[in-house]
């Protein structure tokens, strides 16, 4: 069971300077983004402040890290490390970083559900500042990360995983060791649009659960909805969120969480690749989520 | 063909979601750009329960082209 969530969302509003022409009416209708935040510091300190959100009580309970980020602070050491010195983790846990994109959130689940012990699991990227300016399509992301407590000593709230890859997406949307992305719109809109929804339906029967999709803009969103049969059962703050990646999902159930209570949620991630992975979750009948502004 | 009246219907659902900025009804010629082939993939997905693509959309030289594939694609 997750047993506590924190996210943390940097008070800096990115839109403002980098957006202003191109936050149009369409561009809020089509999207769904009219706000994206930016956080200054490195990834590490932005993850703290998602682990301090998350409010571990114990933590010489933690049994593993599994931090989940395409943008860390270097290469080597991974990240977890800067999270188990910050917090003061045992010293006999593995420390276990994962690249991924906006399906990081439920590869970490997924991989915590497999190490079937108290993971402490931190999902965190900095698109925004890594990419900059010379990105054409930089600027429809947010900075943001999230920590959540997984016990998985017993793993009867979640489901097996599924997942999705078309290698011959590799090429589609990249971020180069420079921190240059490239992001063939038009084709991943394609993909998302096509096989998202095939592989809800390839692979989830349930009709009484409910959809937390990436947040990556309310067109391709709401046009899964649609083709999945999941349009009036579906939690969303990407308005408040913009596109954050792999924080997009944890974000929006911490967001609107009264929404999730006791209820199996379905969370699907897509993206880079191109790839796709969903897991159904029970979320705990009482709130276990904190967000702060950072 | 489309029916007038689904025609009309599918026209406004496109409205909706695109403000059918760049359509010329006068020349037919469609301009849209990358936002709004979003919206018209969405409209056509509420409207018409037609999966069409964003290529496909791109490639429509002209409005009633548009209509024609989706009518197509509908039957």
């Amino acid at each position: 069971m997750i047993t506590s969530l924190g996210v943390a969302i940097p008070k800096s509003d990115a839109s403002r300077e980098w957006l202003s022409e191109r936050v149009n009416e369409n561009f809020v209708r089509t999207t769904g983004i009219s706000h994206t935040w930016r956080f200054p510091g490195p990834a590490s300190e932005l993850a703290a402040h998602a682990v301090r959100a998350a409010n571990v009580e114990n933590v010489d309970r933690i049994e593993a890290v599994v931090c989940v980020t395409q943008s860390p602070d270097r290469s080597c050491p991974n990240m977890a490390y800067d999270v188990a010195r910050e917090f003061g983790l045992r010293k006999d846990i593995p420390l276990i970083d994962v690249n991924q994109a906006c399906a990081g959130f439920v590869y970490g689940l997924w991989l915590s559900t497999k190490l079937r012990l108290n993971v402490l699991l931190v999902v965190v990227d900095k698109l925004r500042m890594e990419l900059g300016e010379a990105a054409t399509n930089h600027f429809i992301f947010s900075d943001a990360a999230a920590a959540a407590v997984v016990d998985a000593h017993d793993t009867s709230w979640a489901t097996p995983a599924y997942f999705h890859n078309e290698p011959e997406g590799v090429e589609k949307i990249v971020v180069s060791r420079a921190g240059f992305m490239r992001l063939k719109g038009a084709d991943t809109f394609d993909f998302v649009c096509r096989e998202v929804p095939r592989f809800i339906n390839r692979c989830v029967t349930e009709d009484d659960n409910v959809l937390v999709q990436h947040a990556a803009n309310l067109s391709m969103m709401n046009i899964v909805e649609l083709r999945s049969g999941y349009s009036q059962r579906s939690i969303s703050a990407i308005g408040e969120t913009g596109n954050m990646s792999m924080v997009s999902i944890p974000a929006a159930i911490a967001l609107k969480e009264q929404e999730a209570l006791g209820k199996w949620l379905l969370l699907v991630g897509y993206g880079a690749g191109f790839s796709a992975a969903l897991m159904q979750v029970l979320w705990p009948s009482g709130p276990v989520s904190r967000v702060v502004r950072v | 063909m489309m029916t007038e009246e689904r025609r009309l219907g599918l026209r406004e659902a496109i409205k909706a979601e695109t403000g059918f900025r760049n359509l010329c009804p006068e020349t037919d010629v469609v301009e849209f750009d990358s936002l709004e082939v979003m919206g018209v993939c969405l409209a056509v997905e509420k409207y018409c329960s037609v999966e069409i693509s964003f290529a496909e959309v791109q490639a429509s030289e002209t409005y009633g082209a548009l209509e024609d594939l989706v009518a197509e694609r509908a039957k």
